[in-house]
């Protein structure tokens, strides 16, 4: 039965990445979206990282169909800190949870946490580059020196000193946390993309036909943001990713019992010595999709920024 | 230049500030004070003093008031977690952070430029792919994962490295000089090798970029039509032009390094700058964790301003402007 389920999923991954591939070479030329999609399919590394992410996901938001175990349910005592075994996949953990169904709702959890909190970082990125730029002058100077600031303050630091003064975080706030920690390269990108436009003839022209300021900046300016940004995005998601493992794996992110891919080594790790299967797999986990995404963000760069010499 | 350098130096003094400020914000927003537990045996006086001692008890005005006046005074403050004064604490260990830093820095500039050369030159091959892909693969890993991947490897399974710590405490008083030396060394190996892995790929990344641009030019197509060899080509012409960038990196390195250094010095156990502000925070040690994480930005700042100042001194394009 689960089984039929698993080639369900496996259908699902495949068949959105042929779709990719067979519109990509298609419509090749017809539109700009087409024509990005076309540069994006030619890099096989970018293809391979798209399959991995659709793949992740597909996983994670079918989780409770997939899983072999209930994550949090404990087995009997003789299956702790047990080995992999065919039944199962990734061993069990120091209680007797099957890692292999933790892992699957630990992904969920953090895929979830990642897209949320880097959402919020674009967003306020975004605005705060738009502004500074955009007002310039005695305003911009100080408030790029407080992104200096924050930029100076080790992110990890940064996170660890939040997460343990405000102790016990639910995982809103940790979205919140992780989102408002990771804008301050967002807001310098998108500045110094704001000052170069702001300069350009359509900008001086549209301001002598009478437009007004947010009027340049929803016409002009956004749209010619959004290519350097949706790149970032992606790129950040891998950090984003990465720093909710790294709180999570120090004891301050999601708690327990509820499984993230962090916390499930942070379990791990007094026993890594006798029980390792509990720590590799969620990092083996972490890392591919932290992989796919610094891959998927190269292969948009180059498919979206004609400018881009490819190499 | 001398201009430059005053800029830049009054801009990171201000970011210094900046950071500090913030830092005190932070921790004075967050519920709780160091006094702030539970405990019946110490009587309610008691605590109202040791409040009014460190200025805790007054609106947080007055409290940033008293906090930039001990700084600029030089007094850093006493650290209630350590029972020593901060100044004590510091000098202890941030010289040991320097020392992984630096370590990690040059080994990661070491085999990151080495790689990217080597990219660049086999360009399209299955080495260039390959060392592409091993060495995203350990970008993309988290900071924690890997020391705890390389201790479990080389610790555990094959028990070559000690696990964690900065010297071998058992044996060590019995140690002669160059034992000590040796030590110290093989405790250093695994968070070092762990900082490298984790940055060197970023450095190849731009060594090849820069390497390949550099071989797109006129006077490589000359040297190639005189004779020169490939080897002469890629070592005297090409490599010596594709190196002057990468001095720009190291300033941007260094608080990937950082970052990086302190789940390393919390998972080795390395007694180092991250460590003590991660366990300080937890203490609510207002003077310890401000003034851990203010030398922190300030190593930063300072490693931001030497890396432009090398890059002006090695080029003289932009010493002129």
């Amino acid at each position: 039965m689960l089984a039929f389920r698993w080639l369900g999923a496996l259908a699902l991954i495949v068949a959105p990445c042929f779709a990719f591939r067979r519109y990509a070479h298609a419509t090749a030329g017809s539109s700009r979206l087409a024509t990005a999609a076309e540069r994006y399919a030619a890099h096989p590394s970018a293809v391979i990282a798209l399959f991995a992410l659709v793949a992740m996901y597909v996983v994670a938001a079918l989780a409770p169909w997939l899983a072999t175990h209930d994550p949090i349910a404990i087995m009997a005592q003789s299956l702790v800190n047990h080995p992999p075994t065919s039944e199962l996949l990734f061993g069990t953990d120091y209680v007797g949870r099957d890692v292999f169904s933790r892992v699957l709702y630990g992904a969920r959890l953090s895929l979830t946490i990642a897209l949320l909190a880097t959402a919020i970082s674009i967003l306020v990125g975004t605005a705060y580059g738009l502004a500074s730029g955009f007002i310039g002058g005695k305003i911009d100077a100080v408030m790029m020196r407080l992104v200096d600031a924050f930029l100076a303050i080790p992110r990890i630091v940064l996170l660890i000193a939040i997460g343990t003064l405000w102790a016990p975080l639910s995982i809103m706030s940790l979205v919140l946390i992780l989102g408002c920690t990771a804008w301050f390269g967002t807001s310098r990108l998108v500045r110094a993309e704001v000052l170069s436009l702001k300069e350009r003839d359509m900008v001086s022209a549209a301001r002598a036909l009478g437009a007004r300021d947010l009027t340049i900046i929803r016409r002009h300016v956004l749209p010619n943001v959004l290519t350097p940004v949706i790149v970032a995005a992606t790129l950040s998601v891998a950090g984003v990713i990465i720093n909710e493992a790294t709180l999570s794996y120090l004891g301050i992110g999601v708690p327990d019992p509820a499984p993230s891919l962090g916390n499930i080594i942070h379990d791990a790790t007094p026993f890594i010595a006798t029980a390792w299967w509990a720590a590799l797999f969620p990092g083996l986990a972490l890392v591919i999709t932290a992989m796919a995404y610094n891959l998927a963000g190269d292969g948009l760069r180059d498919a979206l920024d004609p400018r881009q010499v490819d190499r | 230049m001398g201009r430059l350098l005053t800029g830049r130096l009054l801009q990171g003094l201000a970011v210094v500030w900046v950071v500090a400020t913030l830092t005190f914000a932070l921790l004075h927003l967050a519920p709780g004070d160091p006094f702030s537990y539970h405990d019946r045996h110490i009587a309610p006086d008691v605590i109202a003093h040791w409040r009014h001692v460190y200025c805790l008890d007054q609106p947080l005005a007055a409290q940033y008031m008293c906090y930039v006046r001990s700084i600029a005074s030089g007094d850093l403050g006493y650290s209630i977690s350590h029972q020593r004064p901060v100044r004590d604490i510091l000098v202890d260990y941030v010289p040991r952070t320097i020392e992984l830093m630096t370590l990690g820095l040059l080994a990661s500039f070491a085999v990151g430029i080495a790689l990217g050369v080597l990219e660049a030159r086999r360009r399209g091959t299955f080495a260039d792919w390959g060392s592409r892909a091993i060495s995203l693969f350990f970008y993309s890993m988290p900071d924690f994962w890997l020391a705890l991947m390389l201790s479990l490897l080389f610790a555990y399974w094959i028990p070559i490295f000690p696990i964690s710590g900065i010297e071998d405490v058992i044996n060590a008083p019995t140690f002669s000089w160059w034992q000590h030396v040796v030590d110290h060394v093989r405790h250093l190996i695994l968070p070092v090798a762990t900082l490298m892995l984790l940055t060197c790929a970023g450095i190849a990344r731009f060594q090849r970029a820069a390497m390949l641009d550099v071989m797109r030019m006129e006077f490589v197509v000359a040297a190639r039509a005189k004779g020169a060899s490939e080897n002469v080509i890629a070592r005297h012409h090409v490599l010596r032009n594709a190196l002057l960038p990468i001095i720009t990196l190291a300033g941007l390195t260094l608080p990937l390094l950082l970052s990086g250094a302190v789940l390393v010095e919390l998972v080795f156990a390395w007694p180092g700058m991250g460590f003590v502000t991660a366990t300080a925070v937890g203490s609510r040690d207002y003077a310890l964790v401000t003034s851990s994480v203010v030398v922190t930005s300030m190593l930063v700042v300072v490693g931001t301003i030497a890396a432009d100042l090398l890059y002006a001194l090695a080029d003289p394009r932009v010493r002129a402007a």
